[in-house]
């Protein structure tokens, strides 16, 4: 593609403070991003850095202390609980390093909630497609307790696939996973985001997931300290490590 | 949302099973109630009918009576009457076979008539009575006696004469029972029996066609103002009031203790609900994360409490109509059928739906103000709990002070207090259950202080439960609702029967008297002995009595009427209450029921003769002494009928029964002791004394039966809630063993826990409960215009009730426990 890509998700000096007076904690301290369609983007940082906080603001999780955030054209701070309900479900996907799955639904139903939630009918070519290439076909009758930990993940992406969202934002989504099974998950989410233009945002820890994404960047103590383009794994962990809290 | 809320039911139908035996039980109390009261009603009205038969007007003479073959001539030849029969009535002692350890009671006789259309009952066995020497018996009676066709009594003192009759049963009769009816035994002879009495009423029946109502003013014009003419539909119909007059009471009761545990169920199931959306937190979290909004998932929540409200609703009606079934059967109104009012029971399921929804509304509310992304952290925002804290509080004193202001008001002013009371202590009831997280944290620290002696243990028990009051106020509020009731129960019951027993104290000063009834006799000193020997009699007295003959000063021969003299002495003190300071030398004293009776005024001049002595002495009124006797000092009547002093045995004594419960077993062997043949009849409060205890008795005992099952309603959310925080602690827990707690210290730690909250929870159950108690007699004895209520409360049952709960919370919590012991401190960490 030679046009510049849009940008999809975008935030203006985000910033999020948590509880009052004494025990005030500044989790976020005056972030601008901008990122762009079709783009597979790893948020990493120690812990503590605002990593967390700043997906939740941006995912219209969560409202920021000041600043705004943008999913496509339309501004998401200052929208009303209910509008961001909306967004949510039909323009956002989620995936989480665990409890994604509501456990009383087949792995089948839980893939098709948010559709259910807007009472749309799910386009069935497409829900076979998602299914088939991640390889659940014979795994939709069964309950998360009956599904592996990497199972599980892979229905939580299907699910968060299914409505064909602008955005997929993940937290840590390899976290409860070995390691095949998370390069396996990993690939796919950048397959998502070369091939069907989504904008995927993940945020993690681990060095070599990070290494999957076209763009890291690294935060530390609330802010962006390095923008990475195409990192390796080696880059990646130079940058962690000169940022990481001094120790005395 | 049905689908997910379907789906969750499915899953953990365990979770909600509180609610369902909540909503189940109070719609099946309420409903069981209402089915209860019905069907007595519908028995009462059969048993009123029964005894008018087909008859559609009924003769009641109400002055002088004129003679019976005059007034059925007159009656017969009336327009309009196709038929008349007289009725008589009377009562008789009965004895069957000889001695005085004979079976025997007392027989209220009807008589019954040729004329099918008056039978006064139906004919279960035999025949109707034709002659003076048959009688036929109701059916309850034969049984209880155990008489049968064939067998035969004795009567005496039929009508309050001397006559003695040995008569056959020739027949049983179903005249219709209840309740309140079925107390006294009954029979049916032929009018030859009761030869020379006047009729008690007549009975007539309408010719075809002519309307009752003309025919019974018709009779009234041609009889004039010495007879009462109604309807037998008038008559029915208040018989049927003024006996239900208690069935009112009972009403009351139930709609009292129906409310409450209207209120007990809609705690649990705000409860219950509260619990489960804290356990799917993380699952509501992640709905809204996905996309579903608010109103989604309160929806979704609403569908599952009108679910299972429903299925509960149901189950519910399904055991109001058992247990009303199952209660009449025991007074034996279901015979007359089972008498389902529809409309409310169906009225009591519905409401208990609406209730449970109502209720499950609450927390929902609460889970969906907080963000989607607060929802999937382990840990709730403190800051938000402080914040709802002063919402409660505000409106829980907003509450209070109206609660507070309409039972004052019920208890001031006239009218409907019994419903201003409940009213008010329903708001009061709420507004305790509201501040119970502000209350119950210093009560638990303070009742801690005890638990620190058992060691870290201990201590750590109380950090516990302190460390999450809204966890520990949801765990107490069930308990202390079901104590609270139960002690309720106690208390009002207690102090209700107190303010009537006092009531009929003051009406009655001796609570038992036996007098023998013929002049010249006396009680035997066997019977004196054995009554002094009745568990429960204190101190049984002779006093000095004697047949007279009394009458107005200066009035004709015609006004003059026997009655029994009494002149108690001193000696007579520990059997009387009060009343013995009213004696004087220079009066006659007679209860407001004789004065009313002979047509006396006090201050009138009443001649008082035995044999060829008299004295006149101006009557005053006093509680001293049974209806138509009169009571003089000692002296006076040692003046009138100087052979007493000499004489063996006096003619009446007077009992002392101080212990109220003991009054039934007491009257049931005084019943023996002057029945028929003996010549003795008992008077005094005690009759009635023992059947309010009895009553009362089977009320409680079928209160407090249902309050059981609140009870055990309690235990299971106690047991639900520790379940919960055992499995929301069992990463503490790991950490606990892994740093060297024992198993069995673990397993201690959690019981000291549910202990400590079953016991404080129990303690304000107890002191809100007495309370309530109390305010509950009260406003009874305002309703009913009993005067002035007294406190009473079982030291016994409130400690037995404070065990029960404290030893139920024990084992309640004895399950998570054991599951929370039993995981290994690495497992447990290792879990997510």
């Amino acid at each position: 593609m030679n046009t510049p890509a849009r940008s999809s998700v975008r935030a203006e000096k985000l910033i999020k403070t948590y509880g009052s007076g004494r025990t005030e904690v500044t989790a976020l301290r005056g972030v601008d991003l901008d990122l762009a369609s079709g783009s597979f983007t790893a948020i990493v940082g120690p812990s503590g850095s605002g990593k967390s906080s700043l997906m939740h603001c941006l995912a219209g999780l969560d409202r920021p202390s000041s600043g705004r955030v943008f999913l496509g054209d339309e501004e998401l701070t200052g929208r009303p609980d209910r509008e961001l309900t909306r967004i949510r479900r039909d323009r956002i996907g989620f995936v989480f390093q665990s409890f994604n799955l509501l456990p009383t639904l087949t792995a089948g139903e839980n893939i098709a909630l948010p559709a259910d939630l807007a009472g749309r009918t799910i386009d069935r070519d497409w829900f076979d497609a998602v299914v088939t290439s991640l390889g659940l076909t014979d795994r939709l009758r069964h309950r998360p307790s009956e599904l592996s930990g990497g199972q599980q993940q892979r229905v939580a992406i299907a699910r968060a696939l299914i409505g064909r969202p602008e955005a997929v934002f993940a937290d840590e989504p390899t976290g409860a996973l070995d390691s095949r099974t998370a390069a396996q998950l990993l690939s796919f989410l950048r397959t998502c985001a070369q091939e069907s233009g989504q904008t995927v945002v993940m945020v993690t820890h681990d060095p070599i997931a990070a290494g999957y994404a076209d763009r890291v960047l690294v935060l530390a103590d609330g802010a962006v300290v390095r923008d990475l383009d195409r990192p390796t794994t080696d880059d990646v962990l130079d940058a962690l490590r000169e940022h990481e809290p001094v120790t005395a | 949302m049905i689908r997910l809320a379907l789906a969750e039911l499915r899953r953990h139908p365990g979770r909600v099973v509180a609610v369902l035996l909540a909503v189940m039980i109070s719609v099946g109390f309420l409903g069981g109630s209402s089915v209860f009261l019905a069907t007595e009603s519908q028995a009462l009205g059969r048993a009123a009918t029964a005894a008018l038969g087909q008859a559609d007007v009924v003769v009641q003479p109400n002055g002088e009576i004129r003679p019976t073959a005059q007034v059925l001539a007159t009656l017969r030849s009336t327009p309009g009457v196709d038929a008349v029969a007289p009725r008589y009535r009377a009562s008789a002692d009965f004895r069957i076979g000889t001695g005085t350890t004979a079976p025997s009671g007392s027989l209220d006789l009807t008589s019954a008539a040729d004329d099918p259309r008056f039978a006064p009952g139906r004919l279960v066995s035999g025949r109707w009575p034709t002659g003076p020497d048959e009688v036929a018996l109701a059916v309850d009676t034969a049984s209880r006696t155990r008489l049968g066709l064939g067998s035969s009594l004795t009567l005496s003192g039929i009508g309050g004469g001397a006559r003695t009759r040995d008569v056959t049963v020739v027949g049983t009769v179903d005249a219709g029972r209840s309740l309140l009816g079925g107390l006294r035994d009954s029979g049916f002879a032929a009018p030859a029996l009761f030869a020379g009495d006047p009729a008690f009423s007549y009975l007539v029946a309408a010719r075809g066609g002519t309307d009752p109502a003309t025919v019974a003013a018709t009779v009234q014009r041609t009889l004039g103002s010495d007879v009462e003419v109604q309807t037998a539909a008038a008559v029915r119909a208040d018989t049927v009031r003024s006996l239900g007059h208690g069935v009112d009471v009972f009403r009351i009761i139930a709609l009292v203790f129906g409310a409450i545990a209207l209120l007990v169920g809609a705690m649990i199931i705000v409860n219950t609900f509260a619990i489960l959306v804290v356990q799917r937190r993380r699952q509501i979290g992640l709905l809204r994360v996905v996309g579903a909004d608010a109103g989604t998932v309160r929806r979704s929540l609403l569908v599952e409490a009108t679910v299972v409200g429903a299925v509960g609703a149901l189950l519910g009606v399904g055991l109001s109509l058992a247990a009303g079934a199952a209660a009449t059967a025991i007074t034996g109104s279901l015979s007359a059928g089972l008498a389902v009012p529809w409309p409310t029971v169906l009225g009591c399921a519905a409401g208990g739906l609406v209730v449970t929804v109502l209720a499950a509304a609450v927390p929902t509310r609460a889970a969906l103000a907080v963000s989607p992304l607060e929802a999937l952290r382990p840990v709730a925002d403190e800051a938000a709990v402080a914040r709802s804290g002063r919402v409660r509080v505000a409106l829980a004193t907003a509450l209070a002070v109206v609660g507070a202001g309409l039972v004052t008001l019920g208890l001031t002013t006239d009218g409907q207090s019994l419903l201003l009371a409940v009213g008010g202590s329903l708001l009061l009831a709420v507004a305790v259950l509201l501040l119970a997280r502000t209350l119950l944290p210093p009560l638990i620290r303070l009742v801690g202080q005890v638990a620190g002696l058992l060691g870290p243990v201990g201590r750590l028990a109380t950090a516990n439960a302190l460390r999450n009051p809204g966890r520990a106020a949801v765990t107490c509020t069930a308990l202390m609702l079901a104590v609270g009731m139960i002690v309720t129960l106690q208390v009002g019951s207690s102090s209700v029967r107190q303010t009537v027993i006092a009531q009929l104290n003051a009406r009655y000063p001796v609570d038992l008297t036996v007098t023998a009834l013929e002049p010249g006799a006396v009680v035997p000193d066997r019977t004196l002995a054995a009554l002094r020997a009745v568990p429960g009699v204190r101190v049984a007295v002779p006093v000095a009595a004697a047949p007279a003959t009394v009458g107005r000063a200066g009035a004709p021969k015609s006004e003059r009427t026997t009655m029994l003299v009494e002149g108690p002495g001193a000696d007579a003190a520990p059997a009387t209450r009060s009343g013995l300071g009213d004696l004087s030398d220079s009066a006659v004293l007679a209860t407001r029921f004789t004065l009313r009776a002979n047509g006396w005024d006090v201050g009138d001049r009443i001649t008082v003769r035995i044999g060829d002595r008299s004295t006149t002495l101006p009557v005053r009124s006093s509680n001293l002494g049974d209806d138509n006797t009169l009571v003089v000092t000692r002296a006076t009547l040692l003046r009138l009928d100087p052979a007493l002093a000499t004489r063996s045995g006096t003619a009446a004594v007077w009992a002392s029964v101080p212990d109220i419960d003991a009054s039934p077993g007491v009257a049931a062997a005084v019943r023996g002791l002057t029945a028929a043949g003996t010549g003795l009849s008992a008077g005094g409060s005690l009759a009635e004394t023992a059947s309010y205890t009895t009553l009362l008795g089977v009320l409680v005992s079928i209160a407090t039966a249902l309050l059981g099952v609140a009870v055990l309603i309690a235990l299971i959310g106690v047991g639900n809630t520790l379940g919960l925080s055992v499995l929301e602690r069992t990463r503490e827990s790991a950490l606990l063993r892994a740093l060297g707690l024992h198993r069995r210290q673990l397993r201690a730690m959690l019981v000291v826990e549910a202990v400590l909250l079953a016991l404080v929870a129990a303690l304000v159950g107890v002191a809100v409960g007495t309370g309530f108690g109390w305010l509950g007699t009260l406003a009874i004895t305002r309703q009913s215009g009993l005067g002035s209520a007294e406190f009473a409360m079982s030291a016994t049952r409130t400690l037995t009730v404070v065990a029960v709960a404290v030893l139920a919370g024990a084992l309640a919590s004895a399950l998570p426990a054991r599951r929370a012991a039993r995981a290994t401190p690495v497992e447990a960490l290792a879990d997510e």
